[in-house]
């Protein structure tokens, strides 16, 4: 009798909860929403039941277009996938179209690759640790390093003639010769960041409000985080040391000297701090890798896959032989299917390209680091605040180009 | 155990494991591959996941290719990483049947049926019928159970090559919008489609679902009819579909 009443006042109580739950639309366009992502959650005052999260707003087919592409036209898709450090995408494309066709590139042009890419590793933190900021209520530390984040886009200028769409390297090697004063414009940019990063850690890193807005938000533990295919800084913030540059190197990363910095938790603290960390070892690799930039040529001698220097088509025989080759027929890598791994800075960014021997790609799947930790978004939004929600969703460093394709 | 070696080893349990389920096994690139039957396509990460030495933990990606021709049409395309040893593999399964086997089906069948015809037509009684070949979608039991991971990827194969992924529990689509119609990255689905589909999306929480807002369907006139065509194009085949032509 009283487990009946019981069962009943439960059920009362359930059902009065339940029509207080009220639906809200978190994005597609919000405010606090960094790209277009939807999330509709069911809300009880503030705090969050259930999250259903859509996207594909921003998807624009470069699986597809890729198969029509050809080798070299598929390096600017990539430019396009996470906008924040172009040239990471490139050099990995480039890396798998290498690897398919068993290229070694010269020391050098692994050396300048390994710059930009921990360049871009930087650049990419300080845009994801400041708008986490931004988010946490801190505006300032956004506008601290846009200084920084503009110097090195001289350097881009300088080196591929643009600015975000880089389009960097080739298959076989760097577009062009590097220009002279590359090293030096480097070692006094990269100067600046520990300065930068100093300012950041007096702002946030021992910030009492801050810290209460960030720690024990949204973890997920280790086992968690590798079955959902985590990787990169949130993978490492859950306590796995997993970096592709340690497990796997590419590009001869084996000369360099770092550490992997990880975490305990997986909240959105120890993603932030695990991202400062690696900035102040990307500066570490980009200093040793700087001074000891080997001379050399700037691609490979593979005069079958990359173009010739135009002076020589006009005035050599077999140099305008190769040009007219390359432009009429393209880079036909044998048939076979390869997997490349880079580390990115938002994770592994993956490239599976199956070849039938044709002028482009079969089949290219990206693996887009996003993709694997905005699923996981159902899970641990569940039972956070609103305003938590905003701030895992900027920590996990989701980029809709990266995420959507 | 250099790595080399440890990679053949992988292969060499797994086949010890599972025999002739394993239809291939090799190293390529320097990643261990399996091509493997259907109906191992849950058991073999579920036992590389629980094994005490080879813990294939890390879910890395799920995808698949369309070979169009060939005794099998599709490959589902797996990788996994263990965390424990450091290594990546690659799965392969492959399923549904090529088209053009499918298409050699339906003509031995309409030639049957027409002989049947002919010899009932001669000695003048009904013609038997003979059953018409059947050949269902391609299916996959799903992977959610092993890894959670695999929801959003198997989504993503269903939503781009129409592969049914059976025990999922949210076959929807995650990139296209829901009333797309088609499977967009089969070989058979032109670059350029012509369906453009409706945002926003319909939702499952709350039990007011949108109804989709159909586009409307405008047919711009063209481009060829504005040009002004040049001499040595006026025999050029319009190289837009006419109307009605469904590509899907």
């Amino acid at each position: 009798m009283l487990k009946q009443v019981i069962d009943k006042e439960i059920a009362d109580q359930q059902q009065l909860q339940e029509q207080e739950l009220y639906d809200l639309n978190l994005g597609p366009s919000h405010p606090a929403m960094h790209g277009i992502f939807e999330n509709r959650v069911k809300i009880d005052g503030e705090r969050i039941i259930e999250c259903e999260s859509h996207i594909g707003y921003c998807h624009r087919s470069f699986e597809k277009l890729s198969e029509h592409y050809s080798y070299t036209q598929v390096n600017t898709i990539t430019d396009r996938m996470n906008y924040v450090s172009s040239m990471a995408n490139n050099i990995g494309w480039i890396l798998a179209a290498e690897k398919l066709l068993g290229i070694e590139v010269p020391k050098k042009v692994q050396y300048v690759r390994v710059i930009m890419l921990e360049i871009n590793r930087i650049i990419d933190h300080l845009i994801c640790n400041g708008i986490l900021g931004v988010d946490a209520g801190a505006y300032t530390g956004f506008l601290y390093f846009m200084e920084a984040r503009e110097k090195v886009y001289t350097i881009f200028d300088k080196m591929v003639g643009a600015r975000l769409t880089t389009n960097f390297g080739r298959v076989g090697g760097l577009d062009r010769p590097l220009y002279p004063e590359f090293a030096d414009d480097v070692l006094n940019w990269v100067k600046v960041i520990p300065k930068v990063l100093k300012e950041f850690h007096t702002l946030l890193t021992r910030n009492r409000i801050f810290i209460e807005r960030c720690r024990d938000i949204t973890p997920i533990s280790a086992e968690r985080a590798l079955d959902y295919g985590y990787t990169g800084p949130n993978l490492r913030a859950a306590g796995v040391e997993y970096d592709v540059r340690k497990a796997d190197p590419f590009s001869s990363y084996e000369d360099f000297d770092f550490e992997i910095p990880t975490g305990t938790t997986g909240d959105v603290y120890d993603r932030y701090m695990v991202r400062m960390e690696e900035m102040e070892q990307s500066v570490k690799i980009i200093e040793q890798a700087a001074k000891n930039l080997p001379d050399g040529p700037h691609h490979a001698d593979v005069p079958e896959i990359y173009l010739p220097e135009k002076k020589d088509v006009y005035s050599n025989m077999e140099a305008m032989i190769y040009h007219f080759k390359i432009i009429m027929h393209g880079i036909r890598p044998p048939k076979g299917e390869v997997y490349q791994a880079i580390e990115a800075p938002n994770g592994e960014l993956g490239f599976y390209c199956v070849s039938d021997g044709g002028p482009n790609p079969y089949r290219l799947h990206f693996r887009s680091p996003c993709f694997y930790y905005y699923q996981s978004i159902e899970e641990l939004l569940r039972g956070s605040l609103i305003a938590d929600a905003v701030l895992c969703i900027s920590s996990l460093n989701a980029i809709a180009g990266e995420l959507e394709r | 155990m250099s790595t080399d070696e440890k990679k053949q080893q992988l292969l060499d349990d797994i086949k010890a494991q599972f025999g002739d389920k394993i239809l291939n096994a090799g190293i390529d690139y320097g990643m261990p591959v399996v091509v493997i039957d259907p109906s191992i396509h849950v058991e073999l990460p579920k036992w590389l996941k629980a094994h005490e030495s080879w813990t294939f933990n890390h879910f890395i990606d799920i995808t698949a290719v369309d070979y169009l021709n060939g005794e099998h049409r599709y490959e589902v395309v797996v990788h996994l990483r263990s965390h424990a040893n450091n290594l990546k593999m690659r799965m392969k399964t492959p399923i549904g049947v090529g088209k053009d086997v499918i298409a050699k089906a339906k003509a031995d069948h309409a030639d049957a049926v027409a002989k049947a015809k002919e010899e009932a037509e001669k000695e003048e009684k009904e013609p038997e019928e003979i059953p018409a070949p059947e050949f269902s979608e391609p299916s996959i039991p799903s992977l959610t159970e092993v890894f959670l991971g695999a929801n959003w990827s198997e989504r993503e194969v269903w939503d781009f090559y129409g592969i049914t992924f059976e025990g999922h529990p949210r076959l929807t689509r995650v990139l296209n919008p829901d009333d797309f119609v088609g499977y967009p990255l089969r070989k058979d689905f032109p670059v350029k489609g012509q369906h453009r589909g409706s945002f926003p999306r319909g939702t499952v929480i709350s039990n007011k679902r949108r109804e989709p807002v159909m586009a409307k369907r405008t047919k711009p006139e063209p481009a060829d009819h504005i040009l002004p065509r040049t001499p040595w194009e006026q025999e050029r085949e319009p190289v837009r579909k006419k109307e009605g032509d469904n590509h899907a």
